[in-house]
Parts: C-alpha cells; structure tokens; sequence
C-alpha cells in the first residue's frame, strides 16, 4: 500500500474527527441561538476571540468525549515494522489501514496517542482546578470575610505552601518512599473533602430554616458525595465505581496542593473587597449566618473573576500535567498522555519530529483556546 | 444681540451599543450669550452629560453627532477632527466634572499640575508658570496656597480638589467653562463655597457657563437661564426667574413641586410618578404624556410635540401650555407627630476607629432616644459619624462605650446575627447607594423573600408568597418586577424593594441611612411619600439621616444636629430650624440653597470641617464658628461646652446663652444680593 499524502491525511482525520464537528455544530448552534438569554456566556458569541476561545476549548473536550470513536488504533498496541513510522504510512492488518500522524518509537499510532491523550489530561485538568478552587473558596472565603487572625493564619499557611519550589514538591510528593507512606491518601481524604463540604454548606445554609428543602438537597448531597469520596480518597468504595489508580491520585493530590494557595489568595482578595458592600450589611442585620453571607451574597458577586481564574487555572494545569509527564511524575510509563508522549519523542526530535510536535501542539492549541476564552470572559465580564 | 460663544442648532448624537444605535440628545438648540450662566437641568438619563462631552468633541468611539451645528465664537465645532479640536478645547473651553480626581495626576504635586497649563498653552518660562499657578489657587480662594501647591492630590479635601480642578480650568482663561455637577460629591457647606466662587469668577472674568445638574434649587443661584431636558429632548427654557416663578411645561412644574424646599416646613415634596422613558423607549407623541396629568388622548400621543416660542428667550415643548392653569400644588402639611414611648435608647455611644494616622474619633459620647411613632433626622457634613452611628445601632460594629436599649434590652455587646430574633426583625435598616443595596446577583423578589423566609420563618410557603405580594404592594411596585435582577431596575424601585425587605418582618425601627441622596428630585420625593406613609401608617419609628436640611425640615418631627461625632443639638424640628438654635444649625442652613433665583445670597461657613482625625480640642466647631468672638476669653477653644437644655426637649451645645444665641435672627446673616442681573453680560 502507498503512503499517504498530507491532503489526504487531513481529509482523514478530518473524517474522524466527524463526531467532534456534530457535537460542536450541536452546540455551537443551541448556544448562538439562545445567546440572548445565556447572559455572560451567550455574550462570548458576539466576540470573535471568545468564540474562537470557546470553539477550541470544546474541540478538544469534545475530543476526550468521543476519544474511543475517534481513535484508530488501541494507544498502546504496537504494530511491528511501524517504529518511528512517518504520518500517512500503511499499517495493514490492524484495525485501521494507516498510521494517520506516524509511530512513536515503540510502534504505536502517534494519532491515537494524542486523542487518547486528551481525555486524560482533560479529565484530571479541569477536576483538579475544581477541587482547587473549592479549597480556595472554603478558606479564602472566611478569611476575607472575617479577617483578624483567622486571615493572617490562613494566608502565613498559604504563603508557606507558596514559598515551596513547585517542581521539588512534585518530586517529594511522588518519591516511591513517600508514596508508600499514608500521606498522599491522607491528604487526597482531606483535600477531597472540600468539594463536598462545600455543597453542604452551601445548601444547609440557605435552607436551614426550611425543613422539606433541606433535606430534599441534603440527603442526596451526602449520599452522592461520601460515595465518591471513599471511592476516590480511600479507595474504599464498596460498589467499585469510583477509583483512581495511585499514581494519579498522587498527581491529582500534587497538582490540587499547589492550586489552592493562589486561588486562595484570589478569592480572599474578592471577598475582602465585596464584604464592605451595603447587601452584606444588609444580610448581616436580617441576622444570616456567615456561611451565608459568603457563599450567596459575596460567592456569587465574585463568580466572574473566578471564572476567569479557573479558564486560565485549566490551561496552567494542563501544562503542569505536561512537566509532570515529561519527567515521568506519577504516570505510568505507558500513560499516553501528552507530557510523556512528548518525553518519548524527544529523543529523535531531529530524526523523527512528528511523535512529540503533535501531543506539543495538542497541548499548545488547548491552552491557547483556554487562555483566548479566559480573556473573552474577563473582557466581556467588564461590561456588565 | 452679540454673537453667542456657544450655539447649538438642531443637534442630535447617538450612541452606538449591542443592540444598535440610539439617540441620546435629539435636536437640540441653545445659546449661551458671553457671560450668561445657562443651566442645563434634567433627571439621570436625559442626555445632560453628552451635551457636555459633544461640546468638548469626547464623545468617544461609540458616540456620534448625527446632525446639527455646535458653533462655538462663529466657528462650527460638528464634524472637526480631533486635531483641529485640541486647541480650541484647550484655549476656549475647558470643563469640570463631578470628579475632581479624574482631571489630576494623582502622583504629581498640586503646583507641578497646574503650572503645566500655562507652560503648554503659551509656552513661558517656569519662574512664570509657577507665579501664574500660585495666582491660579489665589483667585479659587484656596486657604493657604503655598501648602496646597505643595501637596498631592489625595493630601486634600473634595471641596479643594474641586476648586484646584476650577482653577486649572480657568488658567486657560476660557471662554466657555462647562461644568458637569461639580459639586455633586460635596457637603452642602462645600457646595455653597463653590457656587460662590464660580459666581465670583463669572463677575470677575465674564466666563460664561454652561452648568449642568439635576439639583433645581442649587441652579437658581447661580444660572441666569435655565434649559430643561426630557428624555433628550428639551422641554423648557427660559431665564431662571421666570421659570421659577411660573413655569410652562408639566414636566417643569412637576419638577419644582418634588424639589425640597428649605422654606417649606412640614410639608413633603410631591412625587412624580413613573419613570423618563429612555430615548429609544419614548412613546410615540409627547415623551412626558405617560406621567403629565394633563395629557389628552388623541392630542398628546399622536405626533411628536414641536418646541414653541413661548416669549423672547423662552421656548415650550408642550401642546397645551396656554390651556394648563393650575393652582401650585403643595402637599398636605404633615400632621403632627403623636410619639409613644421611647423605643430605641442610646447612652453615651463612642466609638473610635484606630488608624495608622491616629485615632478617627468617629462617634463621641451620643446620647438621645427615639419615639414610637416620630421622625427622627440626623443631619450634619460628611464624616460627621452619621453612618457609624447607625452601623453601631444596628449592631454592624460595635461600640468602644455607651448603652444601647432596643425597647428596653440592652444590645451594645450584640452584634447583628446574635441578637434574638425579635429585636433583629424590630429594627432594620434602608441603605444609601440603591446600587449597592440588593445583591446583583439575585432576583429581587428572592431577596426579599429571603427576610420573610427568615423573619415569618414558621409561615406556610404560600402565606410567605401573599406576605411578599402585600409588601410588594406597601412600597407601591408592581408584583411582575420580582422576578426582575436588580440591575434591571431603576434607581427609585430598588431604593423601594430595600424598603419591602426591612419591612419583611413588621419592622418598628426603620434606620434609613441617606435612603434618596443617590436619587434624583422626581424619584426621590416618591421614595420619601412611601416612608413617611408606612410611618404615619404602622407608627414606626423612623431614623432618617442626612444632609440635606431642606427635606430634614419638610419632613422630620425632631432633629438631631452632628459634628465631629458630637452632638452639637436635638430638638423639635420647628425649634431646630426657630430662631433659637446652634451656630453650626444656623450655618448648615445657610448653605442650603433656595429654591427661588430673586433670594438673597448667604454666606456659607468658611472652611472644610476638620478632621475627625484629630478633633479640635474645646468645642469642636470652634475652628468655624462665626460667633466664637462673643464667648470671652479662649472658652471655646478649651472647654467642651455641654449639651444643655434650653427649652423643653431642645439641647444645644454653645457656651453662649440661650439668650444670645436667640439674638442673631436667621435673616440678619443675609448680606446684599450680588449683582446676578444681566447687566455684566458682554462684559468680556
Ligand atoms: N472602618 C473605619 N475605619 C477607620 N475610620 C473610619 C471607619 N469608618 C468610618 N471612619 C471614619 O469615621 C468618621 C465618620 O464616618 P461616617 O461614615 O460615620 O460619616 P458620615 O457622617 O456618615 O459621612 P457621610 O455623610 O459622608 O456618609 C470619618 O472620619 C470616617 O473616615
Ligand atoms: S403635550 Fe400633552 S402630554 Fe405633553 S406635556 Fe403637554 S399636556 Fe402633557
Ligand atoms: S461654643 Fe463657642 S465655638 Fe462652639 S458654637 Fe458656641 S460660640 Fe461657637
Ligand atoms: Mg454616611
């Protein structure tokens, strides 16, 4: 069989690509024709780098979506004869005829990599920056609101964790000796734990003095989420279905630890300058709690900075998942995702480019599109 | 009749937004003679400020003139580049705004900034400049020139920053100042010093002005002549006389029926009701018909009113004007308060705020209690503890000293949240800034469910929802705007739903801190009417703090007068405002501007109020005080006088006696009118 050219590598890539284009038409076109009423998000559609932003960023969520539909071969199988095969070369007898972008060096389909790739870094990313923000938000909260000591000790903490070189923490934490210790389970129980006390706060004190609602809310809250905390934290779900495997847990543990202190800082900052407003005093004489005060009159006045923070916090996890994976922290070696594709193909970079500039410029064009939305968002949100 | 320095002729700008272009000013003619004062008057919205900016070719990228000339001194402005603009701005007009700090350099002395005027426009030496700036802060009467030249912006008060902004605006020697509510940030005190310092640098220069505001009564002294603008369009002009004395247009009368008048005690202004449409909102005839109580169907709504000559210089936007004769509306006068029992008690309140700079004494040793059933006022200058008063009442901070007695329990160690529940729900709160009052972020029907959610806690679902109706009902809003974010409200409804929410649970205490100041007359006047109703109806007590004296006088039963975070008097309001009263009361009044163009000038109080920084020692008014020199010896300077009581519930805290305070009747600080007639027009 021939080679193929690069128009026809495109064409078909294109073609496989084919549900992430319905799912982007889909939604695209829901979302340009309720614009009207979407409020700050239906604004991005009349700005063209929100749009462009907003295109990329689904792209390639949609991507990790479909990743087993699109890619064409199994990420890790090896076909022999394939090593540092160059894009378009015939890969008979294997589930597709081609190895679209190439073989990496161990003869697997440099394509599926990267598709495969995307789902994982997408589904650790933007997990990872939630699970941040809500550490960030459960202390930066208090601590702006009710300031004295409470703030200086919550920030000496946060500053400390700061202060910390990033990379060498990677290192501590994902050291096999300290990895076989408790810590990092200890610290995915607490750090796991913000998520879902958050939720609780946030219902039990808006409806505290209603008993119907409360429970209503508060019974599946607790029960959804102590079932996935003891799945993901402890590895202790008795029904199996949440897990994660150790080393990611220690990736995800790591990359959460470093994300807290700066969108603590963020959120405290808003909260310091929101507490003054006449609504929270209002609040304040009608006699609510200050778990309410927080989390629905000064909360939700911050969300558009916040939102902001956690586009650009994505695309900055996105690329820290890339350094860990390019020193091979806490992946397996197999893991195909782009950190470490990128590690592998640096070897024959000036031979064989194409097995780590495609998981580079997945990489690249991800964080591109969530800093394009990021700016779209902060832009947009100014006119309000 | 000389060349006008500014005319505009038919002038219409547009604005363009998301949703497509809209008119702001529509055909618009004025003159302005050389060293006449027009005023050009109208509600938020109606398009004041883009005359403004239209004149100063600032329009900024969305805006547009559409059509029509602006020709300032025979020369058309409409359509010149920014190039060609730059010089004639700079040399022949100049402007100020609201915001003094926005014109200056916060990183640059005082002195520096002003010297650079002359060094651009003329190019001298900078011995020169310097002289020129020097003479520039003299002529704007700043105290002390040599300090203020020295310091930066943020070292000084917003009175001063505001004439430093007039004097380097004048340095140019302009022939146009345009001024866009230049005193809208200030004290009354401030404010009165301003306006007799632009009317002092119009008889000295023949600058003439274009002044723009929303306050009538602050325009009658100063401007000659007197544009009215609705919904972009303008209704009325004519020379500030006549236009007090028997305006023509519906929306004018109405105007000056809502205004608070000093002279005017007891009787409420009269509200407005509705909102101005805005431009592209305007109904198809007359833009006023929804709210004038003249209109006539099939008349009013049919075609777009002309503008008439009604007289020479006058001109009328209303179809009717001839037909309309109608008796001055006033309101009832308020009846009589009939107070109970005291329900809120304050003893010796103090509190002091500790600063990197020293010690704020904010409030200082307040005592007084509030009836059932009355109005109570607290006015006084800015800074004066008025709003640290009420945060220390309603427990959103807590006293350094003193009692509090919430009918009858003590509360001072309280802090909001952890009082019992009763007492939260007896005593709310109406904020200021109806920008701030609501959450943004919530419907504001939810809001104010929320309190009855709270307050009415063991009420069924569905008697909450008829509770919200009812409140809803209260404070005169349609029920359909629950559902509405506060945003999409009007300054006037959200000030309401504040209300409905601090009487979510049958409040008998309404603390009501500056509740209309951030509103303009019309809606304002509406604002109060519902207050005072749901006082006289449910016998609340009401804490109305603010500074403006002539609504204090038309509305409030007692009146507490504060300076420094002292008490300086509280009495009746009718004694309060009498002849016998505090130098400081005296002088807070004067400063209050009139409704009425032919009234006599008054002095206002020389100086800013010093800081509660560190407060005088002595009386604290006695760096101001016209009177001290009756007091022998350094008295006033030394000791605190006490508050005394002079008259069965009158305080006041002077050294001199009753007797001699009673002496000065109010009238006799009047001083000869200063020529204000046209006779200085031209004069340049
Ligand atoms: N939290 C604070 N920390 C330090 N100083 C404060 C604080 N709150 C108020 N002050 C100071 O206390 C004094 C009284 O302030 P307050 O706000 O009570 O005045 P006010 O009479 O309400 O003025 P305005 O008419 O401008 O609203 C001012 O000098 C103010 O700067
Ligand atoms: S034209 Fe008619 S509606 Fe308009 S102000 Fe005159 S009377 Fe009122
Ligand atoms: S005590 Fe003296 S300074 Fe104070 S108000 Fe009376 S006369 Fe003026
Ligand atoms: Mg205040």
């Amino acid at each position: 069989m021939e080679s193929l050219g690069w128009l026809e590598i495109l064409g078909r890539m294109a073609l496989r690509f084919a549900p992430v284009w319905a799912g982007l038409a889909l939604i695209l076109g829901t979302g340009f024709a309720l614009r009207g009423r979407l409020g700050l998000a239906g604004r991005l559609f009349g700005n063209g780098i929100g749009l462009a932003g907003l295109t990329i960023v689904l792209f390639w969520l949609l991507t990790a979506l479909f990743a087993d539909l699109i890619a064409t071969h199994d990420p890790l199988a090896q076909l022999s004869g394939l090593k540092n095969a160059a894009p378009g070369s015939p890969a008979p007898g294997s589930s597709y005829p081609f190895y679209l972008l190439g073989g990496d060096s161990l003869a697997r389909d440099s394509f599926s990599r990267m598709v495969a790739g995307a789902r994982r870094v997408l589904a650790i990313a933007p997990a990872a920056t939630l699970c941040a923000m809500a550490v960030g938000v459960l202390l930066g909260l208090p601590a702006g609101y009710v300031g004295g000591r409470l703030d200086a000790a919550l920030s000496f903490l946060a500053n400390l964790v700061l202060a910390f070189p990033v990379i060498l923490l990677f290192y501590l934490l994902v050291t096999p000796e300290i990895r076989e210790t408790a810590l990092p389970r200890t610290f995915a129980a607490l750090l796991f734990l913000f998520p879902l006390l958050f939720l609780i706060l946030l219902w039990h004190s808006r409806y505290r003095t209603r008993a119907r609602p409360w429970a209503v809310g508060m019974i599946p809250i607790l029960g959804l989420g102590l079932w996935m905390w003891s799945g993901l934290a402890l590895d202790a779900d008795p029904l199996g279905v949440w897990r994660l495997e150790p080393g990611l847990l220690t990736v995800f543990v790591a990359v959460v630890f470093v994300n807290a202190p700066t969108a603590f800082r963020i959120v405290r900052g808003l909260a310091l300058d929101l507490r003054a407003r006449d609504y929270v005093a209002a609040a304040r004489t009608r006699g609510e709690g200050p778990w309410f005060i927080m989390l629905w009159e000064i909360l939700p006045n911050a969300r558009g900075p916040l939102i902001v923070d956690a586009c650009l916090r994505v695309g900055y996890t996105t690329i820290l998942l890339g350094t860990l994976g390019f020193f091979g922290l806490g992946v397996s070696p197999e893991s195909p995702d782009w950190g470490s594709t990128i590690n592998d193909g640096r070897r024959f970079l000036a031979i064989y480019p194409h097995a780590a500039v495609v998981p580079a410029l997945a990489l690249m064009s991800l964080v591109l599109g969530l800093n394009l939305l990021a700016d779209a968002l902060r832009e947009e949100s100014l006119h309000d | 009749m000389t060349e006008p320095v500014l005319r505009l002729e038919g002038l219409t700008v547009s604005f363009g937004t998301r949703r497509g272009r809209f008119p702001a000013v529509e055909d618009l003619s004025l003159a302005i003679a050389p060293g006449e004062v027009l005023g050009l008057v109208g509600e938020s919205g109606s398009g004041k400020s883009t005359v403004a900016l239209a004149v100063m070719g600032d329009l900024g990228p969305a805006g547009r003139i559409d059509r029509g000339s602006l020709r300032f001194g025979g020369r058309e402005l409409a359509g010149l580049s920014e190039r060609a603009l730059r010089p004639i701005r700079g040399a022949g007009i100049a402007m100020v705004g609201q915001e003094p700090m926005a014109a200056l350099n916060p990183s640059m002395r005082i002195g520096a900034q002003l010297a650079e005027v002359p060094r651009l426009h003329a190019r001298v030496s900078r011995a020169e400049a310097r002289a020129a700036a020097w003479r520039a802060a003299e002529e704007v009467r700043l105290p002390d020139p040599e300090r203020i030249l020295d310091s930066y912006p943020h070292q000084l008060s917003g009175g001063q920053l505001q004439r430093v902004a007039i004097a380097m605006a004048l340095m140019a020697r302009p022939r146009l100042l345009i001024l866009d509510e230049p005193t809208t940030a200030l004290d009354v005190t401030v404010e009165a010093g301003i306006v007799e310092l632009l009317r002092e640098i119009r008889q000295e220069h023949g600058t003439s002005m274009l002044f723009i505001g929303h306050n009538l009564a602050l325009m009658a002294g100063i401007c000659d002549r007197i544009a009215v603008l609705y919904s972009g369009r303008l209704v009325e002009s004519a020379p500030a006389p006549r236009l007090f004395a028997s305006p023509r247009h519906p929306y004018t009368r109405a105007l000056l029926r809502a205004l608070p008048r000093i002279e005017g005690a007891r009787r409420p202004p009269v509200p407005l009701a509705g909102g101005q449409p805005l431009p592209h909102e305007r109904p198809q005839g007359c833009a006023f018909a929804p709210r004038c109580g003249h209109a006539q169907g099939g008349r009013c709504d049919v075609a777009p009113v002309p503008l008439e000559t009604a007289g020479p210089d006058e001109t009328v936007r209303c179809l009717r004007w001839r037909e309309i004769r109608e008796q001055p509306i006033v309101a009832e006068p308020l009846p009589e308060a009939r107070p109970g029992p005291a329900v809120l008690e304050v003893e010796g309140l103090t509190r002091r705020f500790r600063t990197a700079r020293g010690t704020v004494h904010a409030v200082e040793d307040v005592s007084f209690s509030a009836l059932e059933g009355e109005t109570l006022a607290i006015v006084g200058e800015s800074g004066c503890g008025k709003s640290t008063l009420a945060r220390l009442i309603m427990g959103l901070d807590r006293p350094d000293a003193g009692r509090i007695r919430l009918t009858g329990v003590e509360v001072q160690d309280r802090p909001a949240g952890r009082r019992p529940a009763a007492l939260t729900a007896a005593m709310q709160m109406v904020f200021q800034n109806p920008a701030d009052t609501l959450n943004p972020s919530a419907p504001v029907g939810r809001q104010v469910m929320r309190a009855l959610e709270l307050f009415q806690g063991a009420s069924s679902a569905a008697s909450l929802r008829t509770r919200l109706s009812e409140l809803f009902g209260l404070v005169r809003l349609p029920e359909s705007l629950a559902a509405r974010m506060p945003r999409q409200l009007s300054g006037g409804q959200r000030q309401r739903v504040g209300i409905a929410r601090a009487l979510a649970g049958d409040a008998a205490i309404l603390v009501a801190d500056e509740p209309v100041s951030a509103l303009d007359a019309s809606v304002q006047a509406a604002v109060i009417e519902t207050l005072l109703e749901l006082q006289r109806i449910r016998r609340a007590t009401l804490l109305f703090i603010s500074h403006d004296l002539a609504l204090v006088r038309q509305i409030a039963d007692r009146v507490m007068v504060m300076y420094l975070g002292r008490v300086l008097e509280i009495g009746p309001a009718t004694q309060v405002f009498g002849p016998l009263a505090h130098p400081y009361t005296r002088a807070l009044l004067a400063a209050a501007p009139r409704s009425d163009p032919t009234a006599a000038l008054r002095p206002a109080p020389a100086g800013d109020p010093p800081s509660a920084l560190d407060p005088p020692s002595g009386c604290p008014f006695h760096t101001r005080c016209p009177r001290r020199a009756e007091v022998p010896g350094r008295l006033c300077a030394d000791r605190l006088p006490p508050l005394a009581e002079v008259a069965p519930g009158h305080a006041i805290r002077c050294h001199l006696s009753p007797e001699e305070l009673r002496k000065q009747p109010p009238d006799e600080e009047r001083r000869p009118a200063a020529p204000l007639t046209p006779s200085c027009r031209g004069a340049s």
